[in-house]
């Protein structure tokens, strides 16, 4: 089939066929390889896989409307008692892909519980895959030679064995080194210490400010994890602290959770922290609340290996009380080069520091002079990461040396 | 944020480039190409059309300008005769061995159809 077809028809489906490449990339984006990610971030690489499911949508949108309108004939009728069933197969991938992409940008406005929507949406993709790659080969104009046909049933079939790999083998893998907790550990602002140790000396060697996935109770195969920052000194691979404030369905458990139970940890992930920009001559950390977990790591780390260079964090805060980890900041800031400036929203009455939300003035006051050679690392609420972003950029300090951690992502 | 904003940049970027290559493809299987013909009246035969529906033929073929218009049969009377029409209408003799092979199989249902012979008279009737 040299001939073409007129180019609509061509170019409608060739954006059916790459759509549905598209949407089969997706699986790998979330499967977590170490290695894929981490010259990108894997913050990066989930949020591509997340604009690039609405444009992928838009593309498979686009393949089915052209069609609509050129041809309305090639789609027969719509009712599953008469369409041929890939024809039938290929409309109901269609809802889905609607449904999972509608369900994963709304999923904050309609409250959909955390665990529930990742199943669901791991379940809803992988159907409305397998829908689509049946319509592609049950129509399959294009298809005309075997090898044609056989590579396209080998791209899906590469997806379900990447599916069950990340499904079933790498949870059994990270089910064959359990972690115990040790203790739990109440800190300031309803955050809570999980403290972990490995029974079978297992280390987890990770760069301070990297996160794991956290599985607590289930077993891992159950897809309950949950992304934390390691909270803890990267000397000390043996025992791995996550700091976790109370916020939604899952972080409200931590504080239930007693020594002896079983967790397990993968990863190490992330680009975050300052092993990947070691030239600095000092760095800078802005913290919002429970934004200072990673950093916490990144300072106990620098404290263990005697670090000599100068470094600032600015920590903002809603009240004094509430301030996570501040008296172990002060012992930080007897064994490092450390200034603490402490930013609080509703400061009592005696307080002398700074007040409000961390901002030009305050990082201007604070900052030395030679700030635009400084590192700078970023971790708390969006609101506070974009407005400190902005105030960096006004002081001159390049963009490249702005690094944000950003933990709401989904 | 920077890298959330590079992150959509660089999704939407794919999507383009994406579409790009998709209208490359229709561009080059189409090129150069005779400027679309009016489409043609349908040859008289009620029977005949209802078949030509029936069969599910409209959803790749059109005749008078009833069904997609991707691949005209328009004229396919004056080109081949019944027994090549009754070949590539049924996925047998040569046009078993020229079809891919999904197509093969979606014709073979018309094999045993009773208004298989309607189609022919139809298709054979169609001679502009």
């Amino acid at each position: 089939m040299s001939a073409g077809r007129g180019f609509t028809w061509d170019f409608a489906m060739a954006l059916g066929y790459a759509g549905l490449a598209m949407l089969g990339v997706q699986f790998a984006l979330t499967a977590r390889f170490r290695r894929a990610t981490a010259p990108f971030g894997i913050d990066i690489v989930y949020y591509f896989h997340r604009y690039l499911a609405v444009f992928a949508l838009a593309i498979v949108c686009a393949h089915y409307a052209i069609v609509r309108l050129y041809g309305p004939a090639a789609l027969g009728s719509a009712d599953p008692r008469i369409a041929p069933a890939y024809m039938t197969a290929g409309r109901l991938a269609l809802l889905l892909f609607v449904a999972v992409v509608a369900l994963a940008l709304a999923r904050r406005a309609l409250r959909l519980e955390y665990e529930l929507w990742r199943v669901t949406h791991a379940f809803l993709a992988t159907a409305a895959y397998a829908l689509a790659l049946w319509h592609l080969l049950g129509a399959g104009g294009y298809l005309d030679s075997l090898w044609k046909e056989a590579l396209w049933a080998g791209y899906g079939a590469f997806w379900v064995v990447l599916i069950a790999y990340v499904r079933l083998v790498r949870p059994f893998r990270v089910a064959r080194s359990p972690w115990r907790v040790a203790a739990v550990r109440p800190e300031r602002g309803r955050v809570w210490t999980l403290v972990l140790e490995s029974p079978s000396g297992a280390r987890l060697q990770f760069a301070p400010g990297q996160f794991a996935w956290l599985s607590l109770g289930v077993s891992p195969f159950a897809m309950r994890e949950h992304p934390f920052s390691i909270a803890s000194s990267a000397a000390r691979p043996e025992r791995i602290e996550l700091s976790i404030k109370e916020l939604g369905d899952f972080t409200a458990t931590i504080k239930d959770v007693k020594p002896g139970e079983t967790a397990w940890l993968e990863g190490p992930h992330g680009t975050f922290g300052v092993d990947l920009r070691p030239q600095a001559p000092g760095y800078v950390f802005v913290a919002g609340g429970i934004g200072i977990a990673p950093i916490m790591s990144v300072l106990r780390t620098l404290a263990d290996r005697g670090e000599r260079r100068p470094l600032v964090l600015f920590y903002g805060n809603r009240v004094w009380e509430r301030v996570a980890f501040r008296e172990e900041l002060d012992s930080l800031a007897r064994r490092l080069d450390l200034r603490i400036v402490h930013a609080l929203l509703e400061p009592p009455q005696e307080w002398s520091g700074e007040r409000g939300y961390i901002g030009r003035e305050v990082l201007e006051r604070h900052l030395p002079a030679a700030r635009a050679q400084l590192e700078y690392f970023l971790c708390g609420p969006t609101p506070m990461t974009l407005a400190v972003e902005r105030a960096l950029a006004g002081l001159g300090v390049p963009a490249a040396r702005v690094h944000s951690e950003i933990f709401e992502w989904a | 944020m920077l890298r959330q904003t590079r992150a959509k940049w660089l999704a939407l970027a794919t999507a383009l480039l994406v579409a790009l290559m998709a209208a490359v493809f229709a561009a080059l299987r189409n090129a150069p190409r005779a400027p679309e013909r009016a489409p043609a009246s349908a040859p008289g035969s009620d029977a005949g059309r209802r078949a030509f529906e029936h069969l599910g033929c409209t959803m790749c073929h059109s005749i008078g300008g009833v069904g997609n218009p991707a691949s005209r049969l328009d004229g396919v009377g004056k080109r081949l005769d019944r027994g090549e029409l009754r070949a590539w209408t049924t996925g047998t003799g040569i046009a078993a061995e020229r079809l891919p092979a999904g197509i093969s199989r979606r014709k073979a249902a018309a094999r045993d159809d009773p208004q298989l012979e309607a189609l022919l008279d139809y298709l054979e009737r169609s001679k502009q």
